[in-house]
């Protein structure tokens, strides 16, 4: 956790030596420490809906609370569908546990574990600042929907991650990420992440409509929509314990 | 069981027309579950008279969630079953308040749900060491407060004397780690107490978890009868005596789970202990009931294996297989089950179990030989 932290520190650092000097091109892990930046700061809350598309089936939607405080606290807690309601996920640092109300108690998990049977991985949304977990490299600029993006290879730091690699397309207006490709240890394409309905919310202006495609499963995509967000609002440390997981709302 | 569903189904008519106008009215969310089920078992020969199992029970469940805002919750857990017609059973009945930011109380009828363990939890000193997962098992009467304060975790559980038992105290103290989550506790109750702990401990994509406790008190058995109901002390009190879990589990990308945990009961016993014990006490031995239900709960070693795999052969279908093995004898009990979700709302359940093992084993031994559960359950 403490090596994360120094990362932290070193990311935002980076970012602060390169905002004076504009015209300079910033490097892969300035521009990556940026976008994390942009996407969550340093606080923030936000209710989202999850909506898993399935070839030949009805959609079935989720709606979730997130709450986000600093790079190593994130509770995400289900609100519907009336089945799922009650469920969560908690992150401090590295350790990551789930909720189940049937049990009435939470059980350590790991980040690999798909998301409530999405296309996402826990970690796509406990784990948000990919400066922390991945080392990024300019490669090339692309457009995407008209706008001028840089073209980002990201490594994972160690093995804990999610993924082995990503390819990130970053809009160099604004700094909001355009497309993600992430690959596992392997080299396997295992899934792509597009970003639109970039809008203010919450006080931050950010994409709030993002899809997520399968690449191993034909036709498999979810919906992840951002409904409502707070980034203003402190939040407290007690929401980010395993008491208020199981007990709080 | 007529007058049964007569009844849940009225609570569930006035439930449904009024209480969402009510919660409405009062700024209350309002939700829950309605579950029928039904148990049906193979026997390997004719009923014995008197047996406590039948050949089929079904039972209906109602949960109700009353949320308050950010504050108070309310659920309520009733039951109803073939094998007592016209009762209605009241499994869990609280209230949830929040004191402050970091401290909730819970007050009334609840699961407890300490320790590590899923198959057994020796830490659930007040509770069931067993079955918590289990819907249709019972609450128990107690004042759960449970608070964070100086970054550990305090839970202090307070229970009242009941028919059958004293009152009992028995407190938990959280410790967070990297890595790793550790407990303590300790309780008492008439001349029973006891102390232990749990932890987990993430070993990569492994988590391996760890539960026990030592105990002391009386092992008391009650018979009832026409003469009235009696105790029997199976165990000296100041006897302490050693329960421990030891397992791991693994969560898989893309839904599966895979969880093996090993159990030991110093309490229980061997079954030369058994027959000597029932030899020496002739009440117990001319009592087939209670003979049967003590060679049964007091065995020492089993193994727990599950694999489950959600998104089996269809996106909403999840299977799963357990075994519950009896290491002192061999016998053991083979559990695949299969479960459908619609829509997030409904799930239907469909779980068998086969008792397997010699005629003089554990499971072998069973008088019935297989069970069927069927289950619909509707959230709303």
């Amino acid at each position: 956790m403490g090596g994360k932290s120094f990362l932290a520190g070193a990311a935002l650092a980076a970012v602060l030596a390169f905002m004076p000097a504009a015209a300079a091109e910033p490097t892969g892990d300035e521009i990556v420490a940026r976008v994390d930046a942009e996407l969550h700061g340093n606080t923030g809350r936000y209710l989202a809906e999850l909506t898993m598309i399935r070839p030949g089936q009805e959609p079935r939607t989720s709606r979730i609370q997130v709450f986000i405080k600093g790079t190593e606290k994130v509770l995400v807690r289900y609100l519907a569908p009336p089945r799922e309601k009650g469920m969560g996920y908690l992150r401090v640092g590295e350790d990551e546990w789930l909720y189940l109300p049937n049990a009435g108690k939470s059980i350590r998990v790991s980040g690999r574990q798909n998301l409530q049977g999405t296309d996402l991985a826990n970690d796509d949304v406990l784990k948000v600042h990919l400066a922390l977990e991945y080392k990024a490299k300019v490669t090339g600029e692309e457009e995407i929907e008209g706008a001028p993006c840089w073209v980002l290879d990201l490594t994972a730091r160690d093995q804990s991650t999610a993924y082995g690699r990503l390819k990130y397309w970053v809009r160099k207006a604004d700094f909001l990420p355009a497309r993600t490709e992430y690959y596992a240890f392997s080299g396997k394409h295992l899934k792509t992440m597009t970003y639109t309905e970039i809008k203010e919310i919450g006080g931050r202006v950010r994409p709030t409509r993002m899809v997520i495609e399968s690449k191993l499963r034909e036709g498999y995509r979810t919906v992840f929509t951002i409904l409502e967000a707070d980034y203003q609002t402190p939040l407290g440390d007690n929401i980010f314990t395993r008491l208020y997981l199981e007990k709080g709302k | 069981m007529k007058r049964a569903v007569v009844i849940i189904s009225s609570i569930i008519g006035v439930m449904a027309a009024s209480w969402p106008v009510v919660c409405l009215a009062a700024d209350m969310a309002f939700s829950g579950t309605f579950m029928v089920c039904g148990e049906y078992r193979d026997f390997r020969g004719p009923i014995p008279p008197g047996a406590a199992e039948t050949a089929a029970e079904e039972e209906l469940r109602l949960q109700l969630e009353i949320d308050g805002g950010e504050d108070t919750r309310g659920l309520i857990l009733l039951g109803a079953s073939s094998l007592d017609p016209g009762a209605i059973l009241l499994r869990e009945a609280y209230l949830d308040l929040r004191l402050s930011p970091g401290a909730f109380l819970r007050l009334g009828k609840q699961k407890i749900a300490w320790g590590t363990g899923f198959a057994w939890n020796p830490t659930n000193y007040l509770g069931a060491e067993k079955a918590r997962v289990d819907p249709a098992a019972e609450g128990v009467d107690l004042l759960n407060l449970e608070t964070d304060l100086a970054g550990l975790t305090w839970s202090l559980l307070a229970k009242p004397a009941g028919l059958w038992d004293e009152w009992g105290v028995a407190g938990r103290l959280g410790f967070p780690l990297s890595g790793g989550d550790l407990s303590l506790c300790a309780f008492i109750q008439g001349d029973r107490k006891g102390a232990g702990g749990d932890c987990a401990l993430s070993l990569g994509e492994w988590v391996c978890h760890a539960e026990f406790a030592w105990k002391a008190g009386s092992t008391r058995a009650y018979v009832v009868d026409t003469a009235g109901a009696y105790e029997i002390r199976l165990r000296p009190a100041d006897e302490f005596f050693f329960h421990g879990v030891l397992g791991f589990y693994r969560q898989f990308p893309g839904g599966s789970f895979v969880l093996i945990e090993y159990y030991h009961n110093d309490e229980g016993w061997t079954d030369l202990e058994a027959a000597a014990y029932y030899a020496a006490d002739p009440a117990i031995k001319s009592d087939p009931r209670l003979s049967v239900d003590l060679h049964g709960e007091l065995r020492r070693d089993y193994l727990f294996g599950l694999v489950r795999k959600d998104g089996f052969l269809h996106d909403d279908l999840s299977a799963g297989l357990s075994l519950l093995l009896n290491l002192e004898d061999g016998s053991f009990l083979l559990a695949p089950e299969l479960s459908y979700a619609w829509k997030g709302d409904l799930r239907l359940t469909i779980e068998a179990g086969l008792f397997c093992g010699s005629a003089a084993s554990e499971f072998g031994s069973s008088p019935v030989a297989g069970t069927l559960e069927t289950a619909v359950e509707v959230s709303f």
